[in-house]
């Protein structure tokens, strides 16, 4: 039954409350596989030095540490935006500039946070 | 009758002769949706703080604090709250995006299944470190 429908996605214009809204639950989804990825590591560290030292060659590649950054902005951006979730719960911040504030926020401290973080593991110590 | 569950306090009792709702109660998943949330907020920076530093150093040291006490326990409670909240989430998903009922409540049980796995597995492997 492929009716054709009025366009919805084409033609909508994203703003911070709608576009942070669907990268909410793209980055949860993110963290689905994540969770069984930390279980993974707690396997292959619990598994002796080998195994460990194998899957760390993986993750310490150029493309295990993209996806590391890539988990990092998601666990950031995760915990911000829910964080705002929780807060509009309360009753805070449902105005419209509060909620455009706290998104452009959120995003913010995501992108702040996941540099830091990098910084710290490949430059600090 | 379901009348006499903590989770059905603030349902109507239409909502609960009908089953309204594709999940059919929705207040308890929605609670229990926040308090994992706000159990993740220290849960998750404990562990993401650990895995940051941890990083710094070897194998050694990174079993060491696995096998810990308060590294063992934080790991499988967050283990657990992380499951539950994630399970939480993806079943929205589901219903969300899966239109056919057997499809969905296929994955959705699938998921069920894959994470209780999943943190038994990851409880087994550190409860079995030494101290």
């Amino acid at each position: 039954m492929n009716r054709p429908t009025s366009p919805h996605l084409t033609i909508y214009r994203p703003q911070w409350t709608s576009v942070l809204s669907i990268f909410l639950r793209a980055t949860g989804l993110v963290l689905v596989f994540v969770f069984f990825a930390i279980v993974f590591w707690i396997w292959s560290l619990t598994n002796g030095y080998e195994i460990y030292m194998n899957i760390q060659e993986y993750i310490t590649s150029w493309y295990g540490q993209l996806f590391l950054i890539g988990w990092t902005f998601s666990f950031f951006f995760y915990l911000a935006g829910n964080i705002r979730h929780l807060m509009w719960d309360i009753g805070f911040w449902l105005d419209l500039k509060m909620a455009y504030l706290s998104g452009v926020f959120v995003f913010l401290i995501s992108v702040a946070l996941t540099a830091l973080t990098w910084f710290y593991i490949w430059f600090g110590g | 009758m379901n009348d006499n569950k903590s989770k059905d306090l603030y349902r109507s009792y239409q909502s609960k002769v009908e089953g309204l709702g594709s999940a059919h109660s929705g207040f308890h998943h929605w609670w229990m949706h926040k308090i994992t949330s706000v159990a993740l907020i220290p849960l998750s920076v404990w562990f993401a703080y650990n895995l940051i530093t941890l990083s710094k150093s070897g194998y050694s040291d990174t079993l060491e604090w696995i096998s810990s006490p308060v590294g063992s326990i934080g790991m499988i409670l967050f283990l657990f709250v992380f499951g539950y909240h994630n399970y939480l989430v993806t079943q929205v998903v589901f219903e969300d995006y899966i239109h056919n009922y057997y499809f969905r409540m296929i994955c959705r049980i699938g998921l069920l299944f894959f994470t209780i796995i999943a943190f038994a597995i990851g409880t087994f492997l550190i409860l079995s470190q030494p101290l």
